[in-house]
């Protein structure tokens, strides 16, 4: 789960990591109120998106504006950024071509900055352990750095039973190029970190940059937090923090049954069991010329009903002008209980769209048997491949027949409109 | 031969009074399963499915001696079940469950690395070796016993390259599901090690997905150590979009890196034959297997 850059620093405040002074805001008078409230006469506007590169994108209403993060003097530049930011669109590299609605902005105190850092928690696959990365390039350019020269960026490992070990943090300190008193600070910084990603389940906490003033003191003046989906339910005030607004129609009742779900721009909605199956059906469908709706992985089930609510994820989608089910049946979910979950599922759906199915394993020939007795059509493949390939005739002869009705319903007026001239 | 469990691997299950260990471990018993007790706090004493349970692993490991042990412990408690199995020293731990949350599984990777003990899953289908050991929740009917070697990330997936080997009339080793979590225990290298070792395997299938870099390592390492025996690898996710996570937590791909594409090339520089699509694969290893003979 994705937080917020606001609700990022709350978390980073809670365990007394610095952070300038700032507030979140929803329009721009709120925006401008956070300003006075703050004090001084220079802040930062910054679009709370779930997407980095902010600062360097632009948005869908104004191309060559300023991007997600703007310096303002003045209360005025505050209201006016905000304004400009409130509910538009901004594209980053990032977001996707979709591109993220900015639904709030974030205020925050201009510091100055006398040296920035990079500083990132994450779990490395490889090794099995929560790594610490540094560089003492941090900021905008970053990655650039770390392309053109790796050994800028270092990785300490650490050991989740000693946890992050003060030679460890002095270390690293160091290797950011403090010393004195500035380098105790940095290594307080980091341990608080650290507590920050073992206490609240973190799988990423980036902090780019961590900036230093002249007296060795630390800010966070960006914070990108991620938490552990699978931590959440022990986690419960975490889990309120979850930003729904982008997620598209589905995508919530999904969350609440627990379905992986999310929709694709296709015309070929899928039903699949398993995440390879799923990935796997998707890439056949593409490769045959066709476009897939919605990714969808329905976990093993015992009940019929668990297995409707897949289905008609799929079939309320206006989307979907057919729906695929791919299923290879075996332990649990059995093929004659998808079979059964099927009729049920365009049982509830009148305006029923062509259904594909696939069935193959645990009482295959049952479920086939129990939809060919039924008074409903189907189209039946043996494999994926065949499956795929009527999903997309399908979806291509339901586009051609579109175009086709409008023509005749122009050609029934004409000839219509003739013979009444006949009479 | 087989590897890491065959008619003699006897099994302790964990979690075996639950829904899923319940189901399971009842078909396990019928392909043959040497099942030997189960562990459910509070229930030590009496018995389930014809075997005696126990309420720790330490009291069950000094009555009956498991090989092995299969843990369908439900997602809060499943690191613990499985720190307990690899304290009580037993060799082989296979973890069904999913979601278990990461800090759990790289504490439970640290306990590891300091043991005897090897991990399948968690979050996977498990192992079996078909006729003789089912330690998992695949359904054996699709199973041959045979000549192929199948390790995969994927659950139902599996099931497709397992009904086409059959159906090529290749048959199957021992399948194990590596399963599609980021931290997980045996990956796709220890499996190949190990299949190398095996006689009776002559080829294998490795089914992999987007996200992390484990079939890179495995090109790397089929690559650098000549490996000796034909390899057929299918990637699944050529079209994920990036950032989303497609089900599996190790599914994701980012920053450019671990896409589907990029391994499918870095394991064809190796020498391993791409399936390019997901019903091809018993047909790339039935044509693979052909040729070496």
């Amino acid at each position: 789960m994705n937080l917020h850059e606001y609700q990022g620093k709350e978390l980073l405040r809670q365990f007394s990591v610095g952070v300038p002074a700032g507030g979140v805001a929803s329009s721009a008078e709120q925006a401008k109120a956070v300003a006075q409230s703050i004090g001084g006469d220079e802040w930062f506007v910054k679009a709370q998106v779930l997407a980095g590169a902010r600062a360097s994108g632009h948005f869908k209403n104004a191309p060559a504006s300023d991007g997600g993060v703007r310096h303002c003097k003045g209360e005025q530049a505050v209201f006016d950024h905000s304004n400009a930011m409130l509910g538009e669109v901004l594209f980053t590299i990032q977001t996707g071509i979709d591109g993220a609605t900015v639904h709030q902005v974030y205020i925050e105190q201009h510091i100055e900055v006398a040296g920035e850092s990079y500083v990132a928690l994450l779990v490395d696959r490889r090794s099995g352990c929560i790594s610490l990365l540094t560089s003492p390039d941090g900021g905008a350019f970053l990655e650039q750095n770390a392309a053109s020269n790796p050994d800028s960026v270092t990785t300490w490992p650490i050991n989740l039973v000693s946890g992050l070990s003060q030679d460890t943090a002095a270390a690293a300190a160091l290797s950011l190029g403090f010393s004195g008193e500035a380098a105790s600070n940095c290594v307080a910084a980091l341990s608080h970190l650290y507590q920050l990603f073992i206490e609240k389940d973190c799988t990423l906490i980036e902090i780019n940059p961590l900036a230093n003033d002249h007296q060795g003191n630390f800010c966070a003046l960006d914070a990108t937090i991620k938490i552990d989906d699978n931590a959440l339910f022990r986690q419960p005030e975490l889990n309120a923090l979850r930003d729904t607004r982008d997620l598209r129609d589905g995508e919530l009742d999904a969350l609440k049954f627990g379905y992986n779900y999310f929709k694709l721009d296709g015309d070929i909605g899928c039903v699949t069991s398993g995440a390879g199956m799923a990935m796997a059906t998707i890439d056949t469908i593409k490769l045959y010329g066709g476009k897939p709706a919605n990714f969808l992985d329905v976990p093993p089930v015992a009940e019929v009903d668990q297995f409707v609510e897949g289905l008609q994820l799929v079939l309320s989608d206006p989307a979907a002008k057919v729906m695929l089910v791919n299923i290879f049946g075996g332990g649990i979910l059995q093929c004659d209980l998808v079979a059964k979950a099927i009729l049920v599922a365009l049982g509830k759906h009148k305006n029923t769209i062509p259904v594909v199915v696939r069935l193959a394993g645990s009482n295959a020939a049952e479920g086939l048997k129990l939809l060919r007795d039924s008074d409903m059509n189907f189209d039946f493949a043996d494999d994926m491949i065949k499956a795929a390939q009527m999903a997309v005739a399908t979806a291509e002869d339901d586009a051609q027949a579109g175009k086709n009705k409008v023509r005749a319903s122009w050609w029934d007026r004409v000839r219509f409109s003739r013979n009444s001239d006949k009479n | 031969m087989s590897i890491l469990v065959n008619k003699d691997t006897r099994v302790l299950c964990q979690g075996l009074t639950g829904k899923q260990g319940s189901f399971h471990m009842q078909n396990a018993l019928a392909d043959g399963t040497q099942l030997v007790a189960g562990v459910t706090p509070g229930k030590g004493g009496s018995e389930h499915l014809g075997v005696p349970l126990f309420n720790t692993v330490s009291e069950a490991c000094l009555a009956v001696q498991p090989d092995a042990t299969i843990v369908f412990v439900p997602r809060v408690n499943a690191a613990a079940a499985i720190i307990e199995a690899i304290d009580c020293g037993i060799s082989l731990i296979v973890c069904i469950t999913e979601r278990i949350p990461m800090l759990d599984m790289v504490r439970v990777k640290h306990r590891l690395a300091n043991s005897q003990s090897s991990l399948i899953g968690p979050n996977c289908i498990g192992i079996i070796t078909p006729e003789e050991c089912r330690m998992g929740i695949m359904p054996s009917e699709i199973f041959r016993r045979g000549k192929v070697g199948i390790i995969s990330r994927s659950g139902t997936l599996t099931y497709e390259a397992i009904a086409q080997t059959t159906e090529q009339q290749l048959g199957q080793s021992s399948c194990i599901g590596i399963g599609g979590d980021l931290l997980r225990g045996l990956d796709f290298v220890d499996c190949l090690k190990l299949f190398n070792d095996d006689e009776e395997t002559e080829a294998i299938v490795m089914l992999g997905e987007v996200g992390g870099s484990a079939e890179e390592e495995a090109a790397d390492y089929i690559k650098s150590s000549r490996y000796a025996k034909p390899v057929v690898a299918y990637i699944a996710g050529q079209f994920a979009p990036p950032g989303r996570r497609m089900g599996h937590a190790g599914a994701i791909v980012q920053y450019g890196s671990g896409t589907a594409r990029a391994k499918i090339n870095k394991l064809r520089s190796a020498g391993v034959h791409i399936a390019e699509s997901p019903v091809a694969i018993g047909s790339t290893v039935a044509r693979v297997v052909g040729r070496q003979k």
